[in-house]
């Protein structure tokens, strides 16, 4: 059964209250008792007194009654001691039960002794007027005798007078009453003898000395009464005094037995009471002490990590509870603690996972503490200042102290090993006042990402360079293809012109003039739309190795003698696919700059070779995906360039060329076919220390099978033809100069203005449309549009596209979809009637 | 720490014990009352026959102090302690009885009416003796016999002065009757000139032999041993004991003396009581059969001639038989008590009701202690 503490204080404590309040019983018992018992005694002292005091009114009956009251008195005085004894007999107070009963009979004796006393009063009455009687008896003896002496009737004359035998008499008389000498009896007799024999024996005489004599017999039986009744009375006196004594006694040995008692019960309760209270504090004390004990033994297991301690026998109490709470408070600080260890070890391992250095440091700035990665990072030992871990951080350290400080610091390293870079972020601690009391310090390696940063920042760059140079491409670009359709109707009609004029006409020189610089123009809107990747190019698959041994006799020519070319070529190099003309453009360009930039002669170095740009390179530039190329390297041992140089060398009409011998599109030609190609070109140049232009072109997986390409054979005749084509081409000028082409060749044409117009005429047409010549870029119906619908209105009519722009249905990137019929603007009129002699042959 | 506990304790179990240390019981206290004459013979040779009644019955008084203080012990087993003190008379000892001051006290029968009939819860235990009363007159006078007696007093013109020792006693009562039945006038008055006898109270026994010597009286009615004892001393001649006086033997085998004892000590102290009651039983066989060595023994005790307690002794009849003669006697002293207006409450309506045995007898503790000798 559960008893709780409070339970248990109860009935630690009942015991103590118990005898407390016995000891409290006791005292005012004992001292009832003691008191009752002295009031007892009291009492009988009282009635002893009035015992006394009635022996001295006893006094007052002995002596002769002149006063009648102090007879009153003394029967008041029994009365009052009747009413003393009654009260008497009404005690009981655990007396012996002889002296209780003899107190109880002491109102019926006390009623004897009354009329014991009432009795004594009449016999000292009787005895009080025997004198006088028998001097009245005396007087008439006398006087009977002195009358018969003097009547001479006595003779002859008494042996002893008359007289001397009354003195004898009253002698007698005088000697028994006051002596009480019964001895003297027969001497009374004699005498009444003696008188009878001297007085004749006189009647009268004899009669009066016989009643003389018998008052004095009667008076000494009075006193044997008296003396009885006295004797009754000193009996029944000294009864009840010893009554009274043996009942003082009787209450003065239970006072003292009550004393005695009450002194044990005290001495005796005060040592139980101690011992019970030793006891109680000895219990309570081991109790507490167990308990303490216990606490102790817990708290010490706790501090010494051992929470599996074994619980001792515990009482089922609030104390146990506690203990109890205690252990499972152990057992729940164990679990927490081993959550914690975990969290503690997830958190090390965490924090030692970390690519960073994180330590501690105390408010002197010594460290506290370290990951592991501090200990990879820099020098770091516990109790030593934080600055001499890190590098000059003196000034760091000391600024670190009041807020969150991030520096980025730099490690120049040994000599063998390459710079790093950190950032150390120092956050300060606060206690619960708000009192800074340590730091935490994170050192990060930040080499990457500030090599990132940098490479970034020359990335973007290459990017805003490269923006600048697609938006120049697309102005370039947009301009040549205006260009274009104004050169095609100028070249287009100066052709003509020449074809119709004869050989000798005046004018023909000057239209020969005019289409040159008309071709010159195109030549020039070519290198723009190069540039800017509208050029409309036709890639195949090349040897860039044969490509370069192609034109090495032409850059012998172009370079001239003082400049020596030496070509360093891979041989397993990969192929690649470009617009060969564009290849060989590249080439040229470059080695044109190497040799202006050795005017005096030098050495221009032309190197291919196979590479792997992996993610590394890519980091650094941007616009280049990762994979196989193929390398084409063109450097000169020249003047070099600066850097802001190098910034613009790719601007089309930038030239560091003194006036009028560059037109400052080479490097921008390049540029453009490289990008267009998908493939990057890097400038090296340092000035005084030559250039090196690196070209990567993608490596092609497609099977390499160069062949010579007969197109390239230019027919420079017109071709003619009789078949009716439909000439579709929103811009006025160049379908008047496409239409007049075409039927100066022979052929018959067909007009519309858009698709849609040209889709009318196709309706309303009844004859045969062999060709449909349509722009690509047209208002709502586009030419790819209209060519797919004519599909199914004349399902036989061939169709030629012609565009100046790159990026349209057919045309993506600049570059032509395949088995597509197209013809590239300015067309001219010998491209056009190849290209519409190719298609409908 | 454990040893202080340990004294601790053990002082305090040794105070607890010593102040609940019960003394010894002492010996309950059996206060015996008795007038020094040899009608109480039997405690007189109960007391001074220890070994013989160690002997014949287990159950006697070891003597602590003579005539006063002795052990009562029966089986080897005391039971009380005895205190044995004296008084004048019958009427003296039992009101000392009814005051409690006496537990058991021999005493005058009559006396022992008068207290009971009071209301005194006193019980009878049994009878002792009867007779050992008579009357003595004047060594000249005339007379050897009560017949004669009669005729003298009828002769004389004065009256004679018959003395007696207190106001109620079994001798004047007796005395009395007897005038009354010889119809011979009587007086208490000593003027009283119609009276042919005046009876004296000469308030004790111990006055009559002075008062008859000094012819203050004639003669007195009185109980041996002062019968004898004034034939001793010559002061007077027993002419007739109480049993010869009329009518016509109705006092022989008079109730003279009894034991009596309070109520309260018959029923707190029964075994004393008893034992007690038997010894005393077996004292007056023992006088009655060894009458010289207990006229010895008895005059020992009472400071008294051996010839005058010889003399005594067959005059008195020690029984404890609750006999014919004896109920006859109560009957007459119940009667002539009554008669005379000295019991008047209940013992006078327990007589008239029949039950007097059960009001004034222990009849179950004497019939035990009778079964017992």
């Amino acid at each position: 059964m559960r008893l709780s503490l409070t339970r248990k204080i109860f009935v630690l404590f009942l015991p103590l209250t118990v005898i407390s309040l016995l000891f409290g019983v006791i005292v005012y018992y004992g001292l009832d008792g003691i008191q009752q018992a002295n009031s007892r005694i009291y009492q009988f002292k009282n009635f002893q007194f009035q015992i006394k005091e009635l022996k001295s009114w006893q006094m007052g009956i002995i002596l002769p009654h002149t006063d009648t009251s102090q007879y009153e008195n003394f029967k008041r005085e029994i009365n009052k001691i009747r009413v003393t004894a009654a009260e008497l007999a009404q005690i009981h107070d655990n007396l012996p039960h002889n002296l209780r009963l003899r107190l109880q009979k002491i109102p019926f004796h006390m009623d004897n002794f009354k009329r014991s006393y009432l009795k004594l009063y009449n016999f000292y009455d009787t005895d009080h007027k025997f004198p006088n009687q028998n001097k009245v008896l005396f007087n008439k003896i006398n006087l009977r005798g002195n009358n018969l002496l003097a009547a001479g009737a006595i003779d002859p004359p008494p042996l002893h007078s008359f007289h001397e035998l009354l003195q004898q008499l009253i002698t007698l008389q005088i000697d028994i009453y006051h002596n009480r000498n019964i001895s003297k009896f027969p001497e009374l007799k004699e005498i009444k003898g003696e008188i009878g024999r001297l007085m004749m024996d006189d009647p009268e005489l004899l009669s009066l000395t016989g009643q003389f004599i018998a008052n004095i017999e009667a008076n000494y039986i009075n006193y044997l009464g008296i003396k009885a009744s006295k004797d009754f009375l000193k009996t029944t006196y000294n009864h009840f005094y010893q009554i009274s004594s043996d009942t003082i006694k009787a209450f003065e040995s239970k006072s003292q037995m009550t004393k005695r008692i009450f002194v044990w019960l005290i001495i005796t309760i005060t040592f139980l009471a101690i011992l019970l209270n030793l006891l109680c504090w000895l219990s309570v004390y081991r109790y507490f002490r167990r308990f303490l004990i216990n606490q102790q033994h817990i708290i010490q297991s706790i501090e010494k990590s051992d929470y599996d301690f074994e619980l001792p026998l515990l009482p089922d109490d609030e104390i146990g509870d506690l203990t109890r709470i205690l252990h499972k408070l152990a057992q729940s600080l164990k679990e927490n603690l081993k959550k914690l260890s975990d969290s503690e070890e997830r958190l090390r391992n965490i924090l030692d996972a970390i690519p960073d250095a994180i330590f501690q440091v105390d408010q002197q700035m010594n460290i506290i503490w370290a990951n592991k990665k501090a200990g990879a990072i820099g020098r770091v030992v516990t109790g030593e200042p934080c600055c001499t871990a890190f590098w000059d951080r003196e000034k760091v350290c000391e600024d670190s102290k009041k807020s969150i400080e991030t520096a980025i610091v730099h490690d120049p390293g040994a000599e063998d090993e390459l710079p790093r870079y950190f950032e150390i972020i120092t956050v300060p601690i606060h206690d619960t006042l708000g009192l800074i009391n340590g730091f935490v310090e994170i050192v990060r390696n930040v080499t990457e990402s500030m090599l990132a940063e940098q490479d970034k920042t020359r990335l973007t760059e290459q990017l805003q360079q490269s923006q600048k140079m697609e938006s120049i491409g697309r102005l370039a670009g947009g301009v040549a293809h205006d260009f274009n359709n104004i050169l095609s109707v100028i070249n287009g009609y100066a052709e003509i012109c020449l074809l119709k004029m004869e050989k000798d006409h005046p004018l023909r020189e000057e239209i020969q003039i005019i289409l040159e610089s008309g071709k010159r123009a195109a030549r020039l809107t070519q290198q723009l739309l190069a540039f800017s990747r509208k050029q409309i190019i036709r890639q195949e698959l090349l040897d860039v190795n044969r490509e370069i041994d192609n034109i090495r006799k032409m850059l012998d020519r172009l370079l001239g003698e003082d400049i020596e070319i030496e070509v360093f070529k891979n041989k397993e190099l990969w192929p690649v696919k470009i617009d060969r003309s564009q290849l060989e453009q590249v080439i040229l360009n470059l080695s044109i700059n190497a040799r202006d930039a050795m005017p005096t002669g030098g050495k221009l170095t032309i190197e291919t070779t196979n590479v792997s740009l992996g993610e590394a390179y890519m980091k650094n530039h941007y616009n280049i995906t990762p994979g196989d190329y193929v390398m084409l390297a063109i450097s000169d041992n020249g003047q070099g360039m600066d850097n802001e140089t190098k910034k613009h060398i790719f601007e089309p009409f930038f030239t560091t060329k003194e006036q009028g011998k560059g037109t400052g599109l080479g490097l921008a030609t390049v540029y453009g076919i490289i990008k267009q190609n998908n493939g990057e070109i890097q400038v090296y140049s340092e000035p005084g220390q030559g250039t090196t232009f690196k070209i990567y072109m993608p490596r092609s997986e497609e099977i390499n099978e160069t062949k010579e390409d007969a197109s390239r054979q230019e027919d420079k005749k017109l071709s003619r033809g009789t078949e009716t084509i439909m000439l579709v081409e929103d811009d006025e000028m160049v379908r008047k100069m496409s239409i007049d082409i075409l039927t100066e060749l022979g052929y018959t044409v067909l007009e519309a203005k858009n698709g849609e117009d040209a889709l009318q005429i196709c309706d309303r047409y009844h004859g045969t449309i062999d060709l449909l010549l349509t722009d690509v870029v047209m208002p709502k119906v586009n030419g790819v549009e209209l060519a797919a619908k004519m599909a199914d209105l004349c399902p036989k009519t061939k169709v030629l596209f012609m565009s100046g722009y790159t990026e349209n249905a057919i045309v993506k990137h600049g570059v032509l979809a395949e088995d597509v019929n197209f013809i590239h603007k300015p067309v001219t009129p010998q491209s056009l009637s190849q290209a519409v002699r190719k298609v409908l042959a | 720490m454990k040893y202080l506990f340990q004294t601790i304790f053990i002082l305090t179990l040794i105070l607890t014990s010593t102040g609940c240390q019960q003394s010894p019981e002492p010996l309950p206290i059996l206060r015996i009352g008795h007038a020094p004459h040899d009608h109480h013979s039997a405690l007189y040779i109960a007391a001074m026959n220890p070994d013989y009644f160690k002997k014949h019955g287990g159950i006697f008084l070891k003597e602590i102090v003579f005539r006063k203080e002795y052990t009562l012990i029966s089986d080897s087993r005391p039971l009380a302690r005895v205190i044995i003190d004296s008084s004048t008379g019958g009427k003296e000892l039992i009101r000392k009885l009814s005051e409690e001051y006496f537990d058991i006290a021999f005493g005058g029968f009559p006396a022992m009416l008068y207290f009971i009939d009071h209301g005194n819860p006193i019980k009878i235990m049994t009878p002792i003796m009867a007779e050992g009363a008579g009357l003595v007159v004047r060594n000249d006078l005339p007379v050897n016999n009560w017949t004669e007696f009669v005729d003298y007093v009828r002769q004389q013109e004065s009256p004679l002065r018959i003395g007696y020792k207190v106001a109620v006693s079994v001798q004047n009562l007796i005395f009395e009757k007897a005038l009354r039945t010889e119809q011979i006038p009587y007086s208490k008055q000593l003027d009283d000139a119609q009276a042919k006898i005046t009876v004296v109270n000469l308030h004790g026994a111990k006055n009559l032999i002075p008062a008859i010597t000094n012819g203050l009286i004639d003669g007195f009615v009185i109980m041996q041993p002062y019968l004898a004892l004034a034939e001793e001393k010559g002061a007077g001649k027993v002419i007739a004991m109480l049993s010869d006086m009329p009518p016509e033997g109705k006092w022989q085998g008079n109730p003279c003396c009894a034991l009596a004892g309070n109520e309260s000590y018959l029923q707190t102290q029964p075994e004393a009581a008893e034992s007690l009651l038997i010894l005393l039983m077996r004292a007056n066989q023992f006088i009655n059969d060894q009458p010289q060595d207990s006229a010895r023994q008895i005059s020992r005790w009472l400071n008294l001639s051996v010839t005058v307690v010889a003399k005594s002794l067959p005059t008195i009849q020690f029984s404890t038989d609750f006999s014919y003669s004896w109920q006859r006697g109560v009957n007459s002293w119940v009667e002539s008590m009554i008669a005379s207006g000295k019991l008047t409450n209940k013992v006078k309506k327990a007589h008239q009701q029949g039950r007097l045995e059960e009001l004034i007898y222990d009849r179950k503790l004497h019939d035990k202690a009778k079964r017992a000798l």
